[in-house]
């Protein structure tokens, strides 16, 4: 198609220009209140429009005798409005969902940077924004994750290719993610995106070498979607990041750090709480005024009604707050039905009504990077203006004139009249749904932390060489324990926190967590998905954090689910608590990890669709897939080898040999087998878990943990001899087949083998109380009391291969620490202090007093 | 004429006479007797399935059994208020489990007609101290009847303590019901004010199909008696099962989590003289005049995550104890099956968060005894009660203390579970 428009072009290029493309008339526009946005506002100054750009602008300008006078008295005059993100002139999105897709319009390809949105405009469609005082648009196709390039409208002309004023203007991502179809998560919509990258460079590499020097090379493939992101590399157009989660900035930036790209934002709902990142990084941002954009309803959660209204909320104060904090924005439709509402909310909201017109039309155009051309009425710009009755983005505002590259339109003399068309269907008195306050606060942060202080007079339970301690000390100090036993010497004056009668334990590591992650844990889409990166998508604010330390919890292992039988890559959390950015929640110490998947789940035995069996669909097809995939891995790494060696051979002076694919997916599987990523193992069934023992001693790999492992009592030998950890359930059973033998004896019986067992939650509510999990194993199997502790301690700190740091009450080690009111495996047990790396991360007094006006139910 | 078959079953508990019929003598036992003080060492004798006395001091008859429990302690079995026990078997295997019938209107289901007498769920439960439970179906908008059954005995008749108990009902969230068929569609896209519009419309919709249904089965009931002896018209089962609810003979549970939507239950069943038990209740704390003011139950599960980010980290932790200090009646329950043996566990955590050790053990033994109108036959260790007793080395809310024997109906059970036959197997290989 897109072919074919360029064909036509060419042949039109040879006839006589069509008529919107004859001279328009001079115009002179007098005594009206002139906003130019660029400098001071002139009452009552001339505005000359000659061949599509502003002639001059002032008090004193002389109307030109070939001028066309127009009176603008009483009016007031501004630069044409630039909707820098949104949806002009494209038809409206086919509705979903309902009757099963059976009627369902075929959509556009999801992952097509080739896609020209050019193609879509519908010239008359787009012409309708200038009733609202739009004379240009950068036009983005709304769905998909690559939904391709945009195209820079000016709102003059009969086509959309006399319209097009950059072309292509953008390359876009929304970070958002596809259904039935890689990528399926957030995750897997960075990782798509990485390879993508990674490939366009190699492509565009490989493409210019042939052209330099054809002779011997194969000839190369063409791919369209790869040549799209050329003109992204090469740094001729932007890639805009469609941004509205918090996080989804800071992925944008990571994308422009890694690749060296030039990266704008759209959305940016939550922008605000990033502004210095924003203003830092002087990146573009397209600010939407689509404050509550149409999401998912699905049966699936959506049951905190007061985070979705703060959300909303905190979107139409984003303008505000951003300008308040000195970030330039656009101020974008984001596609909403209705742009100029939405800005008069933003206006509602505080954002000062000048600096509202600024984002629209000069603040637009500086993001957009249009400001010498636009945006402004000054000399030499476009001729884009709008004369207005009422003052602009007000409720009483009317667009009476909109001149676009000197050409006039009326509304009103424009069929339907001059009222406003997008304002008919949804009025209603603004600030008539002001959201509810919510009921209560959020979890309080931390206060600043002691550089040193003291815990005195707790038992202390270390799971360390020490044993039990009665009534001891431990010494804090950076951070770390720098002195712990029942006598140790304070400096004088030292902070203390006084934990007499109270019990200390090394803080509580959970081995199988998925905790904190920004959409799905389940890159599902494919049987092997090594290249998704848990890491990418920490959400710091998730307030399950918040509950899982006031259970004592000070690490998690955060997984990729298990519908594959090579996941994602997992990441290791610190649970620092009111830390800004995910990154800080990250522990950097920890190796990498990744997680394998046995069994039911990967065979999707109770998740299948009809008419949509993924491969594999048994256990055999597991084992099979897992050998498949090392042996492209061994590939891969021999096919690099090799190139290294062509490097090498061909000197600094000999042509370059073209470099293999960078196969991020492999990559991860080279990295196992270099032993530089823990494999963690889902699994329940004891034939499964000696498959996998040995498939990985077969090929070359070890397993790190066998995670569940509800079978693991059968073959305990096989686990310790293999020397892999076990992380299991203290005693969850009868939810599936393959956890039909599960046993709480599990653990201990593991653990008389000399496996280092954990008992881990897989679950936000069970992660809090992990403790109890642990008594369940002197219960079940006489596990001695120091034993239980170390399966929620050390043990999982082995497994993830940060005991150095943490897991024990030790000296030299971090002061994470969970300080409990009675025994932890006691009825009554119940966290009152959680550190980590000595800060007081929760505090149940400060929690309590925190609540506030909370209603009766929590405190006591 | 069901109903009368039923309460004769209730009445004489299906047990095989010979066991009952000898004589039980627990010996020097801690006593915890439930409804009335803890009664350091002590003696309870058991004579035909009934404790017949609790005493310091009371002597052991001729040719009784005697279990010597010296440094035990003797607790009546405890009751999970809430469970699909017998209903289940593994989750994940359709044929396996009946809890949920087809469609959403089904009173008509009746809990004991499908309860698996031979299920390994419930000795694992029973291994515990769980010696009753209430059978639930679940799911729909009206999900069944529900039994009180006693976990141990080998048909669905043996296990029955009482039946029905209640018609069970999930308070209409407004949400899109789960269909699995749907779960990897595309999901269609609303707004905010779209979803809550929607919520609002389903909620209403749904109460007023629950309403006209309660109006329906009393003008059935009356019907039915009107026409005695002669042709009325054909039997209807959904609106027979209803018409004892409507009356506000049998109570309808409503499973009900947000404070709005349990307000809204007890506006619906007040104004309709419903006898109403919620279910769930995790906003509850914020409600606690309406049920006090109408004396609603509520059965309620304590490992629960809060519902809203804003909420306090321990809502659910701290829910009985706040119940319990305005005076709401409440049982602590499982809300699960395999789970089930869990349930002095959620007590504790009750209790950590803020709930007397006294009171805790009541939300798993009296409490709910009294809630299902049971009380007279179980829920505490008192004469003319059913022995439903178990011996524990300590505290039975501690995860450390082992429960050594079980008794039900005044006959010992066996303590070996699925679980414990697989590590005898295993624990050496």
């Amino acid at each position: 198609m897109a072919k074919l428009r360029f064909v036509l072009c060419a042949l039109l290029l040879g006839r006589a220009l069509p008529a919107a493309a004859e001279k328009a008339p001079v115009y002179a526009l007098t005594g009206g209140r002139v906003v130019t946005v660029s400098g001071a506002v002139q009452e009552g100054a001339t505005v000359v429009l000659r061949d599509g750009v502003v002639e001059a602008v002032g008090t004193g300008v002389k109307v030109p005798a070939d001028a066309r006078v127009i009176d603008a008295k009483g009016l007031t005059v501004t630069p044409g409005l630039i909707d820098g993100f949104g949806g002009i002139g494209l038809p409206s999105p086919a509705p979903r969902g309902g009757t099963g897709g059976a009627a369902a319009t075929p959509r556009d390809n999801p992952l097509a940077p080739q896609t020209l949105v050019i193609d879509k405009i519908r010239p008359a469609d787009a012409l309708k924004a200038r009733d609202n005082g739009f004379t240009t648009a950068l036009v983005v196709p709304r769905e998909g994750v690559l939904p391709g390039r945009s195209v820079l409208l000016s709102l003059a002309g009969e086509t959309a290719d006399q319209m097009a004023w950059r072309q292509p203007a953008a390359l876009h991502v929304h970070m958002s993610t596809l259904t039935r179809q890689y990528p399926g998560s957030l995750m897997g919509t960075v990782a798509y995106v990485r390879q993508a990258l990674y490939d366009a460079k190699r492509y565009a590499e490989v493409r210019t070498a042939y052209e330099k020097s054809p002779v011997g090379k194969k000839r190369p493939a063409y791919d369209a979607g790869l040549e799209a992101w050329g003109d992204v590399l090469a740094g001729r157009i932007p890639l805009i990041v469609t941004a509205n989660q918090e996080n989804d900035v800071r992925r944008a930036l990571a994308f422009a750090d890694e690749f060296k790209v030039k990266v704008m934002v759209a959305g940016g709902l939550k922008a605000a709480r990033v502004a210095d990142l924003v203003k830092t990084r002087k990146l573009p941002l397209l600010l939407s005024v689509n404050f509550d954009p149409p999401r998912p309803a699905t049966f699936f959660g959506g049951g905190d009604e007061d985070k979705d209204r703060r959300e909303i909320e905190e979107a139409e104060r984003a303008p505000a707050e951003l300008h308040k904090a000195g970030v330039p924005f656009a101020l974008v439709s984001g596609h909403a039905p209705n742009a100029l509402a939405g800005v008069r909310k933003a206006i509602e909201r505080g954002l000062p009504r000048e600096a509202a017109l600024r984002a629209l039309t000069l603040g637009a155009a500086e993001a957009l990077g249009i400001a010498d051309r636009t945006g402004s009425l000054d000399a030499g710009k476009a001729a884009n203006v709008v004369l207005w009755s009422g003052d602009p983005l007000t409720k009483d505002a009317k667009v009476k004139m909109v001149f676009v590259d000197g050409r006039l339109y009326e509304p009103d003399a424009a069929p339907g009249g001059g009222r406003l068309d997008e304002e008919k269907k949804a009025d209603k008195p603004e600030g008539a749904d002001t959201p509810a306050p919510a009921r209560a606060s959020l979890p309080p942060t931390p206060p600043a932390r002691d550089a040193s202080f003291a815990i005195m007079g707790a038992t202390i339970l270390t799971a360390g060489p020490q044993g039990t301690i009665e009534k001891g000390t431990i010494l804090v100090k950076d951070g770390k324990i720098a002195a712990i036993g029942d006598k140790v010497e304070l400096p004088s004056g030292l902070p203390v926190v006084n934990a007499t009668g109270q019990f200390a334990m090394p803080g509580i590591i959970d081995a199988h967590s998925h905790t904190a992650v920004e959409g799905n844990v389940n890159e599902c889409t494919d049987n092997v998905t090594a290249e998704v990166r848990v890491a990418d998508v920490i959400d710091q604010h998730d307030v399950n954090v918040y509950r899982e330390i006031a259970g004592g919890v000070t690490a998690v292992n955060v997984l990729h689910g298990s519908c594959n039988a090579i996941g994602g890559q997992n990441a290791v959390l610190k649970m620092r608590w009111g830390q800004p950015s995910p990154a800080d929640m990250v522990m950097k110490e920890a190796p990498r990890g990744i997680k394998f998947a046995l069994g039911e789940n990967p065979k999707r035995a109770n998740f299948n669709l009809p008419g949509q069996r993924r491969y594999p669909g048994t256990r055999m097809g597991v084992e099979a897939l897992i050998r498949k995939s090392f042996e492209e891995a061994k590939a891969y790494k021999a096919e690099w080898a090799a190139h290294e060696q062509k490097v090498k051979a061909a000197g600094a002076k000999g042509e370059k040999p073209a470099p293999p694919r960078t196969d991020l997916r492999l990559q991860a599987l080279v990295d196992i087998l270099d032993g530089k990523v823990l494999v963690h193992a889902h699994c329940y069934r004891s034939d499964e878990i000696l498959m996998l023992i040995k498939v990985a001693e077969d090929e070359g790999f070890r397993i790190r943990t066998f995670q569940h492992v509800l079978e693991g009592y059968k073959v305990a030998r096989e686990i310790a001899k293999h020397g892999a950890g076990a992380s299991t359930f203290s005693d969850w059973w009868a939810y599936k087949m393959e956890a039909h033998d599960a046993i709480p004896y599990n653990a201990a019986v593991m653990a008389s083998k000399g496996v280092s067992v954990s008992l881990n939650s897989d679950s936000d509510e069970l992660a809090r109380r992990l403790y109890w999990e642990a008594a369940k194993t002197v219960k079940y199997g006489g596990v001695s009391e120091a034993d239980a502790i170390k399966m929620i301690t050390a043990n999982p700190a082995w497994q993830l291969g940060i005991d150095k740091y943490t897991g024990t009450l030790e000296v030299g080690k971090d002061a994470d620490i969970a300080i409990f009111g009675a025994h932890p495996f006691s009825p009554d047990a119940r966290v009152e202090m959680t550190l980590v790396e000595g800060q007081v991360v929760f505090d149940r007094e400060r929690d309590v007093a925190a609540r506030g006006a909370a209603p009766a139910g929590g405190a006591q | 004429m069901k109903r009368a078959v039923l309460a004769l079953l209730a009445a004489a508990a299906v047990l095989p006479a010979s066991a009952q019929e000898r004589t039980l003598v627990i010996r020097d036992a801690r006593i915890v007797r439930v409804d009335g003080p803890v009664i350091e060492k002590g003696t309870v004798v058991v004579t035909g399935g009934r404790i017949t006395a609790v005493d310091a001091g009371a002597s052991v008859p001729p040719g009784a059994a005697v279990i010597e429990a010296a440094g035990k302690t003797l607790y009546p079995g405890l009751i999970d208020g809430l469970t699909t026990l017998g209903l289940t078997e593994i989750g994940s295997v359709a044929g396996s489990v009946d809890t949920t019938e087809v469609g959403d209107i089904n009173p008509q289901a009746k809990a004991w007609v499908a309860v698996h007498p031979h299920s390994e769920l419930l000795p694992v439960a029973r291994a515990n101290g769980i010696t009753a439970a209430l059978a639930a179906p679940a799911g729909g908008l009206l999900s069944g009847q529900s039994a009180l059954i006693r976990l141990a005995g080998d048909t669905p008749e043996a296990l029955v303590v009482k039946a029905p108990v209640a018609v069970h009902a999930l308070y209409p969230t407004g949400r899109p019901p789960f269909d699995f068929a749907r779960i990897f569609d595309e999901p269609e896209l609303k707004t905010f004010e779209e979803r809550q519009k929607d919520k609002r419309k389903n909620q209403e919709k749904d109460l007023q199909r629950l309403a006209n249904l309660l109006e329906e089965a009393k003008a059935y009931a009356s019907g039915v008696a009107a026409a005695a002896g002669g042709s009325g018209s054909a039997p209807d089962a959904v609106l027979e099962a209803l018409a004892p609810v409507a009356r506000g003979e049998v109570p309808l549970v409503f499973r009900a989590d947000d404070e709005d939507d349990i307000k809204g239950a007890v506006k619906f069943a007040g104004e309709r003289g419903l006898k109403l038990v919620i279910a769930g209740g995790l906003g509850a704390s914020r409600c606690t005049k309406e049920l006090k003011e109408r004396d609603v139950a509520v059965l309620l599960n304590v490992d629960r995550l809060p519902a809203r980010e804003t909420d306090p980290y321990d809502t659910a932790y701290a829910n009985p104890a706040a119940l319990q200090q305005a005076g709401v009646r409440f049982a602590i329950v499982s809300d699960d099956a395999s789970q089930s043996r869990n349930l002095p566990y959620e007590a504790a955590m009750a209790r950590a968060f803020g709930l007397s050790a006294d009171a805790a053990l009541r939300a798993i033994t009296l409490s709910p005894a009294e809630i299902f109108g049971v009380a007279d036959r179980l829920g505490s260790i008192t004469v003319g009660k059913s022995a439903n007793l178990f011996l524990a080395t300590g505290d039975i809310m501690d995860h450390r203390t082992q429960v050594t024997d079980v008794i039900v109906d005044g006959v010992p059970q066996s303590i070996e579970t699925r679980h414990t036959r697989l590590y005898q197997q295993f624990k050496d290989r």
